[in-house]
């Protein structure tokens, strides 16, 4: 599975680059540069699947993968409750 | 003249009184039918090529059509056929059998292409291998494998184990299938199928999952140190592989490594760096030994 196919499969947003992931509110968390695709795609099944048991458990509202060609990120919307205010 | 350079329209002598039967293998001119008395066989022959030339034709007619169409919509791609899904297999003999001796520890039974697959209760795994095994009609004497497939989204029993059975005497093969978690982890079969041993010690050593009461359950392919299990959904492939290996490795200045690329460029002997030896000890001397090697 490539990690688009991954982000869907657990239902994580997809975006572009980290600046797109901050500007709809998520924050960024670990990122892995692998050398080639079959460890990147392990490296955003790792990612997705910290998220996936932070939103199981209740502690983020959503969860989303930044896919760059040589670069995974994971990020994550914190509880409306948990943002400061501007 | 020769035979081989005669002309097709030069004149033969002729001998009066003897037949031409013609030493060139090609029958005589007599023998030869007029055209309109051609054999039905012949005629049907040539119609067939008539066909053809004009099939070939208005092919030819309709690839000169095309470029003049190219700017109209193409034909939707054809979507490709859904493959074969698996079936209920309830009512195969075997899982009748299986229901019938263990009741509601048989679970769910599908046929896919011909594989029947029986998911059965973990804790009843090496009682109903047991009696696959001694079954007087398909003994399934041969444990072709043991796998496991990791379900991260199945939170209570994140993990599958496989068990491929196969019937010598009888041509059969069936699969079992027991969800575990790894901390509950599942019973060996090694008491059924003795070479149950190193596909379990695998299983533990990729997933993690426990086996109880195998007799010696430790890594089979990694080192005896190394930090999770790989083929797990959430296992990084290669962030852990680097850790090991930066962990392991002799550290080194930069005069001793610049020392060993002049040694390594002139091809001389590596080994006799101290750090090399050290590193030699830890691959190969401190690699895991079988109890029967010690």
């Amino acid at each position: 599975m490539t990690p688009k196919e991954i982000a869907t499969q657990y239902e994580a947003k997809v975006f572009d680059t980290p600046e797109a992931a901050k500007a709809a509110g998520f924050v960024l968390t670990e990122t892995a540069a692998p050398r080639n695709v079959w460890n990147k795609a392990s490296a955003a099944s790792a990612i997705v699947l910290k998220l996936v048991e932070k939103r199981f458990g209740g502690e983020v509202e959503d969860i989303g993968l930044v896919i760059e060609p040589f670069r995974v990120t994971g990020c994550y919307k914190p509880k409306s409750s948990e943002v400061p205010a501007a | 003249m020769s035979e081989d350079t005669k002309q097709p329209d030069s004149e033969e002598p002729t001998v009066p009184g003897v037949p031409d039967t013609g030493t060139s293998g090609t029958p005589p001119a007599s023998v030869i039918p007029p055209a309109g008395t051609l054999a039905g066989a012949d005629a049907e022959k040539s119609a067939m090529v008539e066909q053809a030339k004009s099939r070939v034709a208005a092919v030819k007619e309709s690839l000169q059509d095309q470029p003049a169409a190219a700017g109209a919509p193409k034909p939707p791609v054809k979507k490709k056929e859904e493959g074969p899904k698996p079936t209920d297999a309830s009512g195969h003999p075997l899982v009748t059998k299986l229901k019938s001796q263990f009741g509601d520890a048989v679970g769910e039974a599908l046929e896919f292409i011909g594989q029947l697959s029986v998911t059965v209760d973990r804790a009843r795994i090496v009682e109903i291998c047991d009696f696959l095994k001694r079954d007087a009609e398909t003994p399934f004497d041969y444990l072709s494998d043991l796998t496991c497939v990791h379900y991260p989204a199945n939170r209570e029993a994140p993990f599958e184990i496989v068990y491929n059975l196969y019937s010598i005497p009888a041509n059969e093969r069936v699969r079992l299938k027991v969800r575990t978690s790894d901390t509950i982890g599942v019973e060996s079969v090694t008491s059924v199928w003795p070479a149950a041993n190193w596909p379990e010690r695998e299983v533990f050593d990729l997933f993690g999952v426990q086996f109880t009461n195998h007799p010696d359950l430790r890594r089979l392919l990694l080192p005896p140190d190394w930090k999770g299990h790989p083929l797990r959904k959430d296992f990084p492939l290669e962030f852990v592989e680097n850790a090991w290996t930066k962990e392991h490795l002799p550290v080194m200045t930069d005069v001793e490594m610049e020392q060993l690329h002049q040694r390594r460029a002139y091809g001389l002997e590596i080994l006799s760096v101290p750090q090399e030896r050290l590193m030699r000890s830890i691959f190969i001397g401190g690699k895991e030994v079988m109890p029967k090697d010690k």
